[in-house]
């Protein structure tokens, strides 16, 4: 009995923090490049020496819940958003599964933003003021000439080729993390990926849908209340049975 | 779960600055030279509660990270030109292309403006309507009897008595390497901030500079059908965010009556 209440009661932590990410998710619906996170729930065995053990006095084998933790393990959503033509030249999309490659402090992050800013002295710049990475390092936009990027991302101004774009595909998706400004971090490497098209002129939305977010988010209170039921009833039967001892 | 309160509650302030941006873009649809704007957001920092460890085994193969919400970024002008109007006002000018009019701020520095409605003032200096003083300083004498103005900014007037068109100045553009960085000050001019790199002023039509129309002004360039879609985003952004917040709420409610009293 006690067992099912800490049961129950370990289901409320990860759910909370799930609903932490719906939340942050449903902020980002307007994020252009946003990568949501979708969470996902399993449940690990804490300890398989202990399953035996419970086999002996519950019957059940090893599928109590207390000798399970339940883990959330969300997973950054790599679904490709639609992309919107809104006509400005410094705004970059990748129709693709690809990434653009930026210039962190410490080492290359990675973004599906294009929203291209420049520096002074002409630097193609991210967002979030970290360089847009080229074959050769950033990229420097002479000042007297506009820029046009073809599909393979080579940049050129007027008729000169001033720089190619990086834009690569991550060799494990599943080591990427959010740094936030629309930055991700991978600890394994990326590769090129020719397969990939930058268009100039556009932008990708967030892929943060808010219909799917918000069914999530009226599951996890559901799935919250119904253990904070469980507990309850548990509670009043455990009340039960000490008020039926000590008559 | 207060955390997802903040992040919904960041979410909805990100939205009210897009819906204020919206409006004023639309409050500009009929302004000389407006350039709309445009926010991006990004999101906020992530918090890392468990590291990733390999997949081996029972480790993560991914970190455990929760974000913090959405913010705006930064508000950029769209620098596309605007439709044309056919003013047949001999001082309305309209630069086609890229590049600013200079004129002499308040404070004495320069601004820089798309908005080429020009009229005199009493010295007969070239003014826009809003009184700042074109750069450099054009002074048209006030026996000219007729004035035009050629494509690369040159002004050439009549005067009663004499045979020819005189030729009194020359109207310069500026152009920045990163025009999105000037700061728009109100009453239709910008100011360098700094961040815009180095403003080179040159003769209309020359090295990438757009070239001057006389008797047609620019009108703005904010597209009211794209604007009502970005509203209609900016609402419903907030709605879902809102929901967030009451989501967070309930759960914190249902929480505190694990052990009802």
């Amino acid at each position: 009995m006690l067992r099912g209440i800490r049961a129950n009661a370990e289901a409320l932590g990860p759910a909370m923090r799930a609903q932490e990410i719906v939340a942050n998710n449903l902020a980002n619906t307007q994020t252009v490049g946003f990568r949501q996170d979708r969470s996902a729930f399993h449940r690990e065995l804490e300890d398989a020496g202990a399953v035996g053990s419970n086999g002996g006095t519950t019957g059940a084998g090893g599928s109590i819940g207390a000798a399970n933790a339940l883990v959330l393990a969300p997973r950054i959503d790599l679904t490709p958003a639609a992309i919107e033509t809104t006509g400005d030249p410094n705004h970059l999309a990748i129709d693709g599964a690809g990434f653009f490659a930026v210039q962190g402090e410490a080492g290359d992050l990675y973004t599906r933003d294009g929203g291209m800013l420049r520096g002074p002295d002409g630097t193609l710049l991210h967002r979030s003021g970290a360089p847009f990475l080229g074959d050769g390092g950033p990229i420097v936009a002479p000042s007297d000439r506009a820029i046009a990027v073809g599909n393979d991302g080579t940049v050129r101004a007027g008729e000169e080729i001033i720089g190619k774009l990086r834009v690569v595909r991550l060799t494990d998706p599943n080591s990427l993390h959010h740094v936030g400004q629309g930055l991700l971090r991978s600890e394994a490497g990326a590769e090129a990926d020719p397969e990939s098209r930058v268009l100039q002129g556009s932008l990708e939305a967030g892929n943060s849908d808010p219909v799917t977010n918000l069914i999530e988010m009226m599951s996890l209170v559901r799935a919250f209340e119904a253990n904070q039921r469980a507990i309850l009833t548990q509670d009043q039967s455990l009340g039960r049975l000490l008020g039926w001892a000590s008559q | 779960m207060l955390r997802a309160l903040r992040s919904a509650a960041a979410g909805m302030r990100a939205q009210q600055l897009y819906l204020d941006t919206t409006a004023h873009n639309l409050a500009n649809v009929n302004t000389t030279g407006f350039k709309r704007n445009r926010v991006g957001f990004e999101d906020l920092l992530y918090q890392t509660i468990e590291p990733a460890t390999g997949a081996a085994g029972n480790g993560r193969s991914a970190p455990l990270q929760v974000g913090h919400g959405s913010r705006p970024s930064d508000t950029t002008k769209i620098f596309t030109q605007g439709d044309s109007e056919v003013t047949s006002n001999p001082l309305d000018v309209l630069i086609e292309g890229d590049g600013f009019l200079q004129v002499q701020r308040i404070d004495g520095t320069t601004g820089y403006t798309r908005d080429g409605s020009l009229t005199v003032d009493e010295q007969g200096r070239l003014v826009t309507h809003q009184g700042f003083v074109v750069q450099p300083e054009i002074t048209v004498p006030s026996d000219a009897s007729s004035i035009a103005i050629t494509a690369d900014g040159r002004i050439l007037v009549e005067q009663a008595g004499q045979v020819g068109a005189n030729e009194i100045g020359q109207i310069l553009l500026a152009r920045f390497p990163n025009a999105a960085g000037l700061v728009a000050e109100g009453s239709n001019v910008f100011r360098d901030a700094g961040v815009s790199g180095d403003p080179q002023v040159g003769v209309p039509g020359e090295n990438g500079l757009g070239s001057i129309t006389q008797g047609a002004l620019e009108r703005s360039n904010v597209q009211v059908v794209e604007e009502m879609v970005n509203m209609i985003l900016a609402q419903r952004a907030f709605e879902v965010s809102s929901k967030a917040v009451k989501a967070a709420d309930d759960m914190m409610g249902i929480a505190a009556n694990i052990r009802p009293a």
